[in-house]
């Protein structure tokens, strides 16, 4: 065998065992390190076939929300959305805003929460708007089952929706969509929660350092506490 | 007879960018990734080469370093984002703006970012408008559930960072349009108010990359959406009509360069026309030092520096159907050398896009199998002339009106003839494994035999690529 074919033979095993190895470290490396436990905690839980059949079959987190939209959208309607979407989202499945409707009025960012409500209020609608959407007794269970913010970034005028924070339910994001409330309000929150339980009234929540009577009177018609 | 090592070099540098890209998305380990992508390229080096030139080692090692650094970079650069969350409060220059389902987008930029707004159908901002905007910086959105357009990924390809959610935004009339984006603006008024249809739509597609919907439908029945996209086609009608004017003088490869990037600036730096570019700047430079300069070298080089520019062009459908096609192109035209067996380029590469085509699109019309015979040679005159027509008339020249009146008239009968082939031929393929194995088997062969790989190293590698490709899908996928 002359060098030039020991040479061609050379690189072809050369070329094949590159391809090998290439294909096995791509094996051996794929799927997140996540994939399965790197310890045992302790027994599997093990389940009868009864236990198994209570047991909820669907996967919560990845269903898809389904929020109410109404005032001046182009289709106003029942939309299905994908989880932790904001209200920009829902506003572009109903079709998106019409002229009518006051765009300082509504806070397009705001984090949404599955079932709930949002209306988007006209330009001439924003005392209307409060009476309707913010009952007097804040704790009544008409509306305010779904979640809550109001915001108005330029001006001290409120402008509302009918989406309340659950302050017995929410989580850091959803608590810091509440004026005044930063990470660390809302983690103090969370902590409070877990140690004590769920809050009774909304007014426990001025046990928590960093809201005062000033800042619990701001966000009450934008919380509630379920059950 | 040049080995592949010596006659595209490029080619194995691009493989290895490509195995990053793609490993990337699979989710393996990135610290595994650089190093399979030395292992894809020396492989490659040697399945292909039998024999070897003089001092091969030098261009051999070379390539292993670029093959491991480049993906390095792909990597570094595809996992930063660089998305500067909180409320904006900008003053940005509208640098792109098209209608996206029902309501509008437009693309903005300040600093160097650019942000995308979606906009409501009545709101229409112009390329070179100063924008005034106060609201949140939110992240692009991530692909939704049951639907295989990545959004994310296709604004990524744009040079995009993420999107603003405008609470207050209005136009800024102060600031006095200049840039590259207000001539663009300028020059689409112009010719909307100007030029009537189909002139008007063929010029704003070739001009400036803006596609009118109902010609879009049209060009995407007949199979010919290429010629409606600005591509290295148009690009390369650009260079031979300067290389006509110019080809007397001596500096005229510097020319030529000046007139091809303005063209490609003018088009707003659509992907594929920005890949034509760099590939006949390759072209020139050859030129200029006198070297000989190898088609699929330069294809190879302009992908990979598209993808260090910005990686996520690789999930692009422009930039990937892009260089499939000019790939096949370059590699069909040295395998056939007889002018008359050329008339199956066309073919050709409408079977090597085929899985690409009908993966994203749906179906493949077939119409465009025979359409595309006629119209790539018949669109080198037509494209050219209805452009001096429009000239005549955005210049105000005389005998304007005539001069509209005539492109339209080509246009038109041109339309007619593409309609009766469709008419005739009213069949789509839809996506099938088989015909997407084929077809990309097919690919690799003539690329292969095109730069010169032997038969045995090419039928190792086709079937080597059958087995391990499926294997690494099911096994990473799973």
């Amino acid at each position: 065998m002359s060098f030039r074919s020991k040479r061609g033979l050379l690189f072809l095993a050369g070329g094949i065992f590159c391809f090998v190895a290439a294909t096995v470290i791509v094996s051996f490396f794929s799927g997140s390190p996540e994939d399965e436990p790197t310890a045992k905690a302790g027994p599997l839980p093990s389940f009868t076939a009864e236990e198994k059949k209570k047991l909820p079959e669907k996967n919560i987190e990845s269903e898809p929300w389904v929020i109410y939209i109404t005032g001046e959208v182009r289709h106003p309607g029942i939309y299905e959305l994908e989880p932790d979407s904001r209200l920009y989202q829902a506003v572009e499945k109903a079709g998106g805003l019409l002229a009518e409707a006051d765009r300082t009025g509504v806070n397009l960012a705001r984090r949404l929460e599955d079932g709930c409500h949002v209306h988007v209020p006209g330009r001439s609608e924003k005392s209307v708007e409060i009476e309707t959407f913010v009952p007097e007794s804040h704790q009544s269970t008409s509306v305010e089952t779904d979640s809550v913010q109001v915001e108005n970034s330029r001006s001290s005028s409120v402008s509302t929706q009918n989406c309340r924070i659950d302050i017995n339910s929410a989580g850091p994001d959803a608590l810091q969509d509440l004026v005044g409330i930063g990470p660390v309000t809302a983690e103090k929150i969370i902590d409070y929660r877990r140690k004590h339980g769920k809050f009774n009234v909304i007014n426990e929540l001025i046990r928590i350092k960093g809201i005062g009577e000033k800042k619990l009177e701001q966000i009450r018609p934008f919380i509630y506490a379920g059950p | 007879m040049k080995t592949p090592l010596a006659d595209s070099p490029a080619l194995f540098v691009f493989l290895s960018c490509v195995t990053a890209l793609f490993l990337w998305d699979l989710d393996i380990l990135p610290g595994v990734i650089p190093l399979v992508s030395v292992l894809v390229s020396a492989g490659s080096m040697m399945l292909f080469s039998c024999k070897t030139e003089p001092s091969w080692f030098r261009v051999f090692f070379l390539i292993l370093f670029l093959s491991f650094v480049l993906p390095l970079g792909l990597l570094h650069n595809i996992g930063k984002d660089n998305i500067p969350e909180g409320f904006a409060v900008l003053k940005a220059k509208v640098i792109d703006e098209r209608p996206w389902g029902s309501r509008r987008v437009t693309v903005i930029e300040d600093s160097g970012t650019r942000y995308l707004l979606r906009m409501d159908p009545g709101q229409v901002f112009r390329p070179g408008d100063i924008l005034d905007i106060k609201g949140p910086v939110m992240p692009l959105e991530s692909p939704r559930k049951g639907s295989d357009f990545n959004e994310k990924r296709y604004w990524k390809a744009r040079g995009i960072d993420a999107q603003i959610v405008p609470y207050e935004i209005s136009r800024n009339r102060e600031d006095a349009k200049s840039g590259i984006a207000s001539w663009r603006s300028v020059l689409r008024t112009r010719i909307d108010t100007d030029l009537s249809d189909p002139l008007r739509s063929y010029i704003l597609a070739s001009w400036l990359g803006a596609k009118d919907p109902v010609l879009r439908e049209k060009h995407s029945r007949w199979g010919t959406s290429h010629l409606l996209a600005v591509s290295g086609f148009h690009v390369g009608l650009v260079a031979g009509i300067a290389f006509l004017l110019f080809r007397r003088l001596r500096y005229r490869a510097i020319l030529i360069s000046l007139v091809i990037w303005l063209y490609v600036l003018l088009t707003g730096f659509h992907a594929s026309a920005f890949r034509a570019g760099i590939m006949l700047q390759m072209v020139l430079i050859g030129e200029i030092f006198r070297r000989p300069v190898s088609g699929i070298n330069s294809v190879c080089v302009a992908a990979t520096l598209m993808l260090l520019y910005n990686p996520w062009y690789f999930w692009d459908i422009g930039w990937r159907l892009s260089v499939s096609a000019v790939l096949s192109l370059v590699s069909f035209s040295r395998l056939v050398r007889s002018t008359r067996l050329r008339i199956a380029v066309s073919p050709v590469i409408w079977t090597t896009t085929y899985p690409l085509v009908s993966s994203v699109f749906g179906a493949v019309p077939l119409a465009g199998l025979f359409v595309n015979i006629i119209s790539v040679p018949a669109f080198a005159f037509i494209l050219p002339a209805i452009a001096f027509c429009a000239l005549v008339a955005l210049s105000g020249m005389p005998f304007s009106g005539v001069a509209v009146n005539t492109a339209n008239y080509v246009l038109s009968g041109w339309e007619q003839l593409c309609n009766f082939i469709a008419l005739l031929v009213p069949y789509g393929i839809e996506w099938s494994l088989p015909f997407a194995v084929i077809a990309l088997n097919s690919g690799c062969l003539m690329l292969l035999r095109a730069i010169n790989v032997p038969w045995s190293r090419v039928l190792i590698f086709i079937l080597a690529g059958n087995i391990i490709v499926p294997f690494i899908s099911a096994t990473v996928v799973v």
